[in-house]
């Protein structure tokens, strides 16, 4: 895992103003960045763009690998992107939802399938439809399927929403563990969750607040 | 555009008017009713043209993300759908007047619906959208993946289904039926019309990005 | 178009057979309008001395209402469930359209299965050269399908959803419903119908322009 991503002077907002301006950052392999401030920041938004959903107004985000840098289209199926955002399928079981995100991929997982689901705590619910689940399962079921194609870049947006306490326990191993080869993004703004990066992001001090939101 | 231009547009629409109906000649056969292709053809020749403009404004949009490409795109498809409401309505007439009838599925009758149905649905669809940038990227989509239809519209319907339909200007022939002074006029009309449409253009483009272009959006 | 995306479509073509066959929602729109606006027709009719022209005419304008009414849930459906982005970080725009338009086509072929019968039955028709009649009815559905699955994507990005596809789907799909209902009625009177070339060009071009044009779609 060799992949690092880089901010050069990334700018977005709606209407008018900016939500954030002049961000840059270097993030290399084996390291954790915390991405903080107030709702109506911008978090998710600079989430969104970092995981390729959202070209921003300004400047860049370019992933590489060694000094090669990487194309979108060949990045974005490495990223681990949790987030309230994106759902599971609820008419799927969740053992098919996890072969669908790596077979999407052309991964190939027959046994790491319910090994994945063991280790968020799901055994025994691996042939039960995903519109069956609470919250927190199906919060703990999105990790296993974006961490099952083993991703070199894991973006958590609201890291343990609907966790019980442990639940909140077996992510917070999955980031130390991600961390130790990959790059890990959080986007939090509970005190416990901002522990787990070296690095932090403040949004909300942007000289150009927006303006007609 | 230019004062002087417009003066120019202005006095040569005016000989075009006083051509076409103390100038040129009839047609044999049609009477005074031949006057109609000064009026007609260009009309739905502009029609056709605002579509290609239409396009190849989309395409540049979806190139260089510039909102006024959007803006010379929609206005296209404004003035497009006058003009092909204006050749559907004088081919109307001009058919009922030599065949009896106001509609006969001719070719060119079916084109120009087609273009229609087409500018209709891009204003449809363009209300539902709100995101300028947005708005402009999916409608030059539309108007793109509409132009896949053309192919079909002009070298196959054409062939499929007999026609009424005086034969166009320049046929299969290569030769053209008109004596020198209707041909003059109605050169001078196809001119005219384009002139008139790339002024209106120009004006509806440009109040266009100064109403509603503050150049924002996602 | 690369292999990958190729991959991805036959993953999602499998994932949406399986949503199907537990939900249902598609099949059963499009059978049950097929259904109606058939029974509807026939009852209106009453007992039919057959004119083959008209017959293929209604079967294509049933056709096309089935395709508009039933088709624009393949994107709608990911975007309320929220699991478009998923599917956009998974694989190529181009391997979801895929995805989708087989689907479509999926969908109209079983729709044509519990709706053809009805139509032939009720109609009363003498079919030519069932061949050909049935070319027929499988071109016209790839057409149907490529140009209704990408503007069923461009629809799912708005606001408003509903009838927007017939207006937006209608002027596109023109050439095609011509061609396909004279063909149809040239089968059901027995002989060959002179319109075969543009049903077979037809979803290639629309199919052609809609992978070159999809990836503008989900663009932010």
């Amino acid at each position: 895992m060799r992949t690092r991503l880089l901010l050069d002077n990334v700018g977005h907002g709606y209407g008018r103003g900016f939500l954030f301006r002049n961000l840059s950052v270097e993030l290399r392999p084996g390291s954790a960045a915390v991405i903080a401030g107030a709702n109506g920041t911008g978090k998710t938004t600079l989430l969104r763009i970092l995981a390729g959903l959202l070209t921003p107004r300004e400047g860049s985000v370019m992933y590489y690998r060694d000094t090669d840098p990487l194309p979108l289209a060949v990045v974005r199926p490495r990223l681990g992107f949790v987030t309230p955002d994106i759902n599971l399928y609820p008419e799927l079981t969740a053992r098919e939802n996890l072969s669908l995100a790596c077979a999407l991929r052309g991964v190939r997982t027959t046994a790491d399938v319910d090994s994945w689901l063991g280790r968020l705590g799901l055994d025994g619910v691996e042939n039960d439809l995903v519109g069956s689940f609470s919250l927190g399962m199906r919060q703990r079921l999105k990790y296993a399927c974006s961490l099952a194609y083993r991703p070199e870049v894991l973006i958590l947006d609201e890291p343990c929403s609907h966790l019980d306490e442990e639940g909140r326990r077996i992510v917070a191993e999955l980031v130390l563990r991600q961390r130790e080869e990959g790059v890990v993004v959080i986007a939090t703004n509970d005190p416990r969750e901002v522990q787990w990066g070296e690095l932090l992001i403040h949004l909300g001090s942007c000289s150009h607040p927006a303006e007609g939101y | 555009m230019d004062n002087l231009l417009k003066a120019g547009l202005g006095l040569w629409m005016t000989l075009v008017l006083v051509g076409a109906f103390l100038y040129a000649p009839t047609a044999a056969g049609l009477r005074e009713l031949s006057r109609i292709i000064y009026f007609h053809v260009p009309a739905a020749w502009v029609a056709v043209l605002a579509y290609g403009v239409a396009m190849v404004q989309g395409i540049f949009y979806l190139r260089h993300r510039d909102l006024r490409f959007d803006a010379k795109s929609s206005a296209a498809v404004e003035l497009g759908t006058l003009f092909a409401v204006l050749a559907t309505v004088t081919g109307a007439l001009f058919a009922r007047e030599t065949w009896g009838v106001y509609w006969n599925w001719d070719p060119r009758q079916t084109t120009i619906v087609v273009l229609f149905f087409i500018y209709v649905a891009y204003f449809s669809f363009r209300g539902t959208l709100a995101d300028a940038h947005r708005r402009a990227r999916l409608s030059a989509v539309y108007v793109v993946f509409a132009f896949s239809v053309v192919p079909f519209l002009v070298f196959i319907l054409p062939r499929a289904y007999v026609t009424l339909h005086p034969s166009p200007l320049l046929n299969a022939g290569g030769r053209v039926d008109m004596n020198p002074q209707m041909l003059q006029v109605f050169l001078a009309a196809l001119a005219g019309f384009t002139g008139v449409f790339v002024w209106m253009h120009n004006l509806r483009w440009r109040a266009e990005v100064l109403s509603g272009g503050d150049g924002d959006g996602e | 178009m690369n292999y990958s995306s190729i991959w991805a479509a036959a993953v999602i073509l499998r994932k949406d057979i399986r949503t199907e066959l537990r939900s249902r929602h598609g099949v059963s729109v499009l059978v049950l309008f097929g259904v109606t606006a058939t029974m509807v027709i026939s009852f209106a009719l009453g007992i039919p001395e057959t004119d083959e022209v008209v017959a293929a005419a209604l079967l294509w304008i049933i056709l096309f209402f089935l395709s508009v009414a039933g088709l624009g849930y393949s994107f709608l459906r990911e975007e309320e469930q929220m699991t478009m982005d998923g599917l956009l970080m998974a694989a190529s725009v181009e391997g979801v359209y895929l995805g989708k338009a087989l689907f479509n086509l999926l969908l109209l072929m079983v729709a044509q299965g519990a709706v053809l019968p009805l139509f032939i039955l009720v109609f009363n028709l003498q079919i030519g050269p069932w061949a050909r009649f049935l070319t027929a009815m499988f071109l016209g559905s790839c057409g149907l399908s490529a140009a209704c699955t990408l503007v069923a994507a461009l629809i799912s990005r708005t606001q408003a959803k509903g009838p927007l596809l017939a207006v937006l789907a209608f002027p596109i799909l023109f050439p095609l419903l011509i061609a396909a209902s004279a063909d149809t009625a040239a089968a059901l009177l027995g002989g060959a119908g002179d319109s075969i070339q543009v049903l077979v060009l037809y979803p290639g071009v629309v199919g052609a322009f809609a992978l070159l044009l999809v990836k503008f779609i989900w663009e932010e």
